[in-house]
Formats: structure tokens, sequence, C-alpha cells
């Protein structure tokens, strides 16, 4: 493995939403603008931020499966080539791999069990997945209505982890799991980076997050407001720099559950 | 209020057993009274059968066996169901075809304070469909629709686990403040304890209460 080695490499991004505004007069919608982000081999990347920020927006984006009013601005280059249409054709869902944040994305007609092998997976593969991740065997045979939302995520989790894939984008793998879970997963993650694979966390639990990532990168409104080690935000509030992260981590229910004025604190911050 | 209805129980289930068609028992026996003003909080491992034991609460399944009990009677089966739900799975809590605007006529239309509290853009995202919205975003827009001025009862399913910190604080203390004001009764699902600690005048684990045999 080479750590200098960049998997995924975004440069200045911008994501437009073509919209239609009362009596049918078009206005751009800008959701990402200018931003920057940067993976590599046997690293975890993690991203938190606001809601609505663009972390979804961004993975889709990588993903190619952004709907056809958007307009992708900067570049993106996968292992050093621009991730044109076709190379994601090739590469997404064979070397890169996502964990989507909607249960939606799982196929309602098609068994559990058959979405986690995919098209190379084998037995063997789904039920060390399985066990690890506590399902049942008998959750093979399940269709997604019949999961719990737990069941749902893990599955969702088994099927990027038995995949081979280069590059992991993980949008929020881990709501809805126990701690025991969201570390099993974390623990996972680090082991897949640690064979070289690259992986983008978007997370909302910025605790599970801080047992695997090496990097943390805060969103706000479509940029990067903030870009620090997770080292620094295992020490404490004192440890982190910008007022937006600060806030962040004082919210925690672990931490005081304080919630601020946001749209001050970034003013405050300009 | 006198202090004989505060210690009624508003919502309840009386030895109720529930499996989906022919399969296991997911539930068995378990009985559960929820006091006016306490707020409730439900743990449990995953896949044991929470979420299904709150949709029975609301009313939206019922029981194979046993009773739900709404201030000690039965829940209105039409018209406004005074026992409202924020599910686990926001995007599957709204219908994809209709445009935001579209599932909030059904109910009631929320004022412009509580959306402002709610970081609620109401003239950006009403406009759009479901998907047209960040998972953080559909969550807020959902629990706006169950603050209607005829609900009672608020169960929220492990509603806070896409929501950055910042967001879920902010969220939570908004819910509580209504809760509080209005009197409501609260059921909370979740997985992270140091919430449930921090909302909650009372835990219960489901498996000291459910009595179904092999469960995960
Ligand atoms: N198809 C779309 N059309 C218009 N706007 C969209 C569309 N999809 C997303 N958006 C907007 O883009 C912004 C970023 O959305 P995104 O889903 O990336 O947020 P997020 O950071 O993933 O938030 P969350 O943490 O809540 O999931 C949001 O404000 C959302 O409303
Ligand atoms: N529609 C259904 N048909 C068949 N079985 C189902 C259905 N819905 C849920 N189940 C099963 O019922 C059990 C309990 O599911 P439930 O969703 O209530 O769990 P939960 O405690 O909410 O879990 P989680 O914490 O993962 O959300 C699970 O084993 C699940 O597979
Ligand atoms: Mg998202
Ligand atoms: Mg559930």
């Amino acid at each position: 493995m080479n750590k200098d080695r960049i998997i995924l490499e975004a440069e200045d991004i911008s994501v437009n939403f073509g919209m239609y505004g009362k009596g049918l007069s078009k206005y751009d919608l800008t959701v990402i603008k200018r931003l920057n982000v940067t993976v590599h081999e046997g690293e975890i990347l993690a991203i938190v931020g606001a809601s609505g920020s663009g972390k979804s927006v961004l993975a889709h984006a990588v993903l190619g499966i952004l709907p056809s009013n958007a307009s992708v601005g900067g570049e993106i280059r996968y292992c050093g080539k621009p991730l044109t249409k076709s190379l994601q054709r090739e590469k997404v869902g064979s070397e890169i791999i996502m964990i989507p944040q909607s249960v939606t994305y799982l196929d309602p007609l098609m068994k559990a069990g058959q979405q986690v092998m995919g098209l190379k997976g084998t037995k063997q593969q789904l039920e060390e997945a399985f066990r690890r991740y506590g399902l049942d065997m008998s959750t093979e045979k399940k269709y997604p209505f019949q999961l719990s939302g737990g069941m749902a995520r893990r599955v969702l989790i088994s099927t990027a982890v038995i995949s081979d894939a280069k590059l992991i984008l993980a949008d929020e793998p881990t709501p809805g799991l126990s701690e025991d879970m969201a570390d099993e997963t974390m623990r996972h993650f680090r082991e897949l980076a640690d064979k070289g694979c690259g992986i983008l966390m978007i997370t909302h639990d910025i605790e599970a997050a801080l047992k695997a990532a090496d990097t943390i990168a805060v969103f706000y409104d479509g940029m990067t407001i903030d870009c620090c080690t997770a080292e620094d935000f295992r020490k404490g509030r004192e440890a982190l720099k910008h007022p937006y992260t600060r806030a962040l981590w004082s919210a925690l229910p672990e931490n005081g559950f304080v919630s601020a004025d946001v749209s001050a604190l970034m003013k405050g911050a300009s | 209020m006198t202090d004989s209805v505060k210690h009624e129980a508003i919502l309840s289930c009386k030895n109720v057993s529930f499996r989906y068609s022919s399969g296991p028992w997911i539930l068995k026996n378990v009985s559960l009274d929820i006091q006016k003003g306490e707020r409730l909080g439900l743990v449990g491992p995953s896949g044991y059968g929470k979420s299904t034991l709150s949709r029975l609460l609301a009313g939206y399944d019922a029981p194979t066996e046993g009773q739900i009990l709404w201030k000690g009677g039965k829940l209105p089966q039409k018209g406004f169901c005074p026992v409202q739900m924020i599910y686990q799975h926001p995007e599957k809590a709204l219908d994809p075809r209709w445009r935001l605007k579209r599932s909030v006529s059904e109910g009631w239309q929320p004022d412009e304070e509580l959306l402002k509290k709610l970081n609620i853009n109401s003239r950006l995202w009403f406009d759009r469909y479901p998907n047209e919205l960040s998972g953080g975003e559909l969550q807020r827009f959902c629990i706006a629709r169950v603050l209607a001025p005829q609900t009672e009862f608020i169960i929220a399913d492990e509603m806070s686990t896409m929501l950055d910190a910042l967001t879920q604080a902010q969220i939570w203390n908004v819910l509580l403040d209504e809760v509080k004001r209005r009197d409501l009764g609260l059921l909370v699902i979740t997985h992270n304890k140091s919430l449930a600690e921090k909302l909650c005048t009372r835990i219960v684990d489901l498996r000291d209460i459910n009595n179904a045999a092999d469960r995960p």
C-alpha cells in the first residue's frame, strides 16, 4: 500500500440544481461551491457537518447518480484519471461502492442475501459478513420490507464490505445501530483501509467516526469550513479551532447537548 | 388537571402479542403503561420489535392478541389520530410522488414560527419532491407535520439518528418545549444511551417486558 497515492480527488467542485420557481421561471440552486476533497490509499476521511450542507450530493456526484437537472463543475479524479461518465460506468458497483443514506436504495423485489452477494460475492463471504454484523442467517431470505431499520442498515454495510472495493463512499453507515455494532463497523472499515481501501465516510456519529477516521472534514453550506485530524477532536473542545466545529462538539448529548445559533456563529467566523 | 388524572396511564398495551402473518412471535404478552406527563424511553437490540410495538401503539397495525388502550378506551378509528409517529426512515414516511406541500396539506399547515424553529425553508422546499431534500431536511419536515394541534402523543422512533449533533440538539429542544408546553405524551426509541438519559423520565428495555422466546 502506498499512503501517498491518491484514490479520490475532487477539486473545486460545485453543484447546481436547475429549479422552477413561481410561474415557471427558472433559477439555479447552488448547493456545493468550490469544494475540495482528497482520499488517499488506506485513508478514512470522515465528513461531518450540518444537515443539508451537501454531503450526500457530493457522494452522488462522485457516483454519477445526480438527477438530470444537476450540473457539476470542477474535476473529480479517480486514481489519477478524470472520472468521466464512462469511467463511472466501469468502476461504480465494482471498485467504487456506496453505502447509501436512504434504505430505499435496497431493491424491494430482491432478497437480502442476493443483494449482499451481488455479482461476485460468495456464500461464504455472506455468512462471514452476517456473523460479523449479528444478522441471523434467516435474514438472507428476507425482502427489504421485512427488515427492521437496523437490519436494513447492516445489510447495506455487508454489501459494501464483501465487495473488494478500492473506494467506499459510506453515506451515514451507522444510524440506528447499537454502539457495539457501530464500533464493529468502524473496526471493519479500519481493516479495509489498512489493506489499501480508501474510505469516504459521511457521518453524524462523531463518536463512532473518531474511532476509525484519520481526518475529519467539516461541511457547512456547501463548503469545507474546517479540516482537522481525528486526534484534535479526541482531545476535546479546546483543541478545535473553528467555532462551528466547537459548537458541534458541545452539542453531542455526552458533551452537554447545547444547541447554538449557527448562523450567528458563522457570521462571527467569517 | 387533578392529581388522580396525573397518575393514570394515557397509552398502554395489555398482554399484547404480535407476529407478521404466520412468522415467529415478535412480541409476546407485552404489557406497558405510559403515564401522563412522563417521557418514556424504549431501548432494546436491533430487530427486537421496537418499531413493531410503536406501530401498534399508534394504531397502524392491530395486535394479534391483546389490546392497545388510549385513555382507557380504543384509539379513534377514523379521522386524525391523537398518537402520531415520527419514523426511523423519513423517506419511507412520505409519498415519493407528492410534493411536500401536498403532504403537508393532508394534516395541518404548520405556522411560520414553528417552521423557523425547525429551520424549515417553506418557500424553497414545499414545491419539491421528497427525494429533492436531504435526509435531515426531510426528517425536520416530518417533525413539523406531526406537531398538529390535535396531536396528544408523539412516538419518536430513532428520529434524530440522521441529524448532525447541532441539529439534533436543536430539534430535540424544540420538541421538548412543545411537549412540555402542550403537555403531550412522548415515547422515545433510541440506541443512544446518553440521548435517552438526557430526554426521558423513565427508560424501559423491551427485553424486560417481552416474553417472545427466540429473539435475536
Ligand atoms: N434534487 C434536488 N433538487 C434540489 N435541491 C436538492 C436536490 N437534492 C438535494 N438538494 C438540496 O441540496 C442540499 C444538500 O443536500 P444533501 O442531501 O447533500 O445534504 P446532506 O449534507 O447530505 O444533509 P443530511 O445530513 O441532512 O443528509 C440540500 O439543501 C437539499 O435540499
Ligand atoms: N413487514 C414485516 N414482515 C415480516 N417481518 C417483519 C416485518 N417488519 C419487521 N419484521 C421483523 O420483525 C422483527 C422486529 O422488527 P422491528 O422493526 O420492530 O425491530 P426494531 O426493534 O425496531 O429494530 P431496529 O432497532 O433495527 O429498528 C425483525 O426480526 C424483522 O425482521
Ligand atoms: Mg445526506
Ligand atoms: Mg426500528
